[in-house]
């Protein structure tokens, strides 16, 4: 606010005078120079991908090394309908699972059953694909006797289990700042628990719930590691479309299987470097749309309407 | 005619002996002052009445308290249907974060009482009910967070009116507000008393005495003296009475 007000050059000169400032400065830019310079690289690099299929780079539907064929669709799909997947699962269990500890589960388990969950959020994603190997893949061919059950329903599962802990903390946390007055109102007028639960709290929480379920979102689609282990990784649109039982190719795994054999400067390289730019502009609108639902959220509670 | 019969009530909240044997009886339409200085009870025994202490964890309640001669705490009694029958406004206004149509409308359609057509007119009796329906008409869509304090004050009371309740409790409705919303809400509660029975908790004298036809003075969990409002004012029977009510300490 203070520098909109006084002017940039008021603040370079606060700068001259207070060296420290300087230095607090610079280490609160960083970050922001950083994203620029990473954004910056990813386009250089991606640049010439763009610039040889133009937008058949994005929705050209063949991707194959050998032929030099760079079309990402298959691989846009396959980590939109991944991440669809997971969502679908994810978004009910962790949106109850939140609602039961805040307003449910008695005071004392609570902080208990939420340090369990954030746990779950810190378990290092490889083993997730770990266990989405050995344990989750089989059973998904097995209960649908396919082959293998290295398919984008067991990444859908995988990723679902990982995002729940960011969907369940972040609506928590709305969910328990759902002012005690508003349910006190809707109680002394009669209304049952779930009644107030349904009709108070989880509208007034709706805002906060959408916000956590973008961010599980945002933290699915740039998830690479237990997505690549268990996808099954076929740079093919399933036939028909919505087949969770096969094989997909998400952009995450697909930058990372391929870099290695990728050689510098390479058309291959460069269009890996665009399936980056795809995946940082994805994600970049998801986490402003949370943001923006945030801010609307905390702008309301306010009372301007 | 006793509307609410309260015999030898006793509330416990997180182990502390909040309310003692308390014994009184309120009559119908009419208005019954609670007053008493801070943490005398007086709250707890308004919620006693809709038995809105139960949501707090660690309350155990002992004794009777019969409305229209039924014990509320027989373990028979439907504890919503009670509420909707005992409507309660709060100390600060706590409207819903919703239209202000649909504040009045919330305990009709979670009761499932009117929907449509039915509704709606009865939002506007509810809202006529507390003289706010002309301030309002044009704006019922409006977020009620849009009133004024007393507005909100009186939005919630309409929410109250519009399941059909017997009783009205309010606790200390008045203690967030200007005077001059003080005065209508105080207005409001003579006129509702033609109606409704109503129970106020108060810690302002000169309210108890403006608006109540019977007064009970609390101290310390403990009923000191009960009465026709006149009668306590004027002729207090307790030495405690007298000296709270000149306001030697409240």
């Amino acid at each position: 606010m203070g520098f909109r007000k006084r002017g940039m050059s008021h603040f370079l000169k606060r700068l001259k005078a207070e060296p420290v400032e300087v230095i607090l400065f610079l280490c609160a830019s960083s970050s922001i120079i950083f994203l620029f310079l990473m954004l910056l690289f990813i386009a250089k690099e991606g640049a010439q991908a763009f610039l040889t299929f133009g937008i058949n780079f994005i929705i050209g539907s063949v991707w194959e090394t050998n032929l030099d064929l760079y079309g990402a669709f298959p691989l846009i799909y396959g980590s939109l309908m991944v991440v669809a997947g997971a969502v679908v699962i994810a978004v009910p269990l962790g949106v109850v699972t939140a609602i039961f500890i805040a307003e449910v589960l008695p005071f004392s388990f609570r902080d208990l059953i939420k340090s369990l969950i954030e746990l779950l959020a810190s378990v290092p994603s490889i083993i997730y694909g770990f266990v989405g190997l050995l344990f989750i893949a089989p059973q998904v061919a097995r209960l649908f006797g396919i082959s293998s059950g290295t398919v984008a329903l067991t990444a859908s599962i995988v990723l679902a289990i990982m995002s729940i802990p960011t969907i369940v903390g972040v609506s928590g946390e709305v969910i328990a700042a759902v002012p005690r007055d508003f349910k006190d109102a809707a109680l002394a007028l009669g209304a049952t628990k779930w009644q107030t639960i349904k009709s108070v709290v989880i509208p007034t929480a709706k805002s906060g719930i959408l916000a956590s379920i973008m961010l599980g979102f945002g933290r699915a689609i740039g998830e690479t590691v237990a997505v690549l282990m268990v996808a099954g990784n076929v740079a093919l649109i399933p036939t028909p479309p919505w087949n969770y039982l096969s094989p997909v190719y998400p952009l995450t795994a697909t930058i990372a299987m391929q870099m290695g054999e990728a050689a510098v400067g390479s058309l291959e390289y460069s269009a890996l470097f665009g399936l980056g730019m795809i995946l940082f502009i994805v994600t970049f609108i998801v986490n402003t749309l949370a943001d923006a639902i945030v801010k609307r959220e905390s702008k309301f509670r306010s009372g301007v309407k | 005619m006793v509307k609410v019969d309260i015999r030898q009530l006793n509330v416990w909240l997180k182990g502390n002996h909040v309310l003692k044997d308390i014994t009184l009886t309120t009559k119908e339409n009419a208005v019954t002052a609670i007053m008493g200085p801070s943490g005398c009870g007086k709250t707890t025994l308004l919620r006693a009445i809709n038995r809105m202490n139960e949501i707090i964890a660690g309350c155990r309640t002992t004794g009777e308290l019969y409305i229209n001669g039924r014990n509320i705490y027989d373990g028979e009694t439907n504890v919503y249907e009670l509420r909707r029958s005992v409507g309660m406004v709060f100390q600060k206004p706590n409207p819903l974060p919703k239209s202000i149509f649909e504040n009045v409308a919330f305990g009709v359609k979670i009761h499932k009482m009117a929907n449509g057509e039915s509704l709606a007119s009865i939002v506007e009796r509810s809202l006529k009910e507390v003289a706010l329906w002309e301030e309002v008409k044009e704006r019922l869509n409006d977020s009620a967070f849009s009133l004024s304090g007393g507005q909100q004050q009186r939005l919630c009371i309409a929410r109250a009116l519009a399941v059909n309740p017997e009783i009205i409790l309010l606790d200390e409705p008045c203690s967030a507000l200007d005077p001059i919303a003080t005065a209508k809400i105080e207005a409001l509660m003579r006129k509702l008393a033609e109606k409704y029975t109503v129970i106020i908790v108060t810690h302002n004298v000169q309210q108890a005495a403006r608006v109540s036809d019977y007064v009970a003075f609390l101290y310390l969990g403990e009923l000191v003296e009960y009465g026709p409002t006149k009668h306590v004012f004027e002729n207090p029977q307790s030495k405690l009475t007298e000296r709270y009510l000149t306001g030697e300490f409240g």
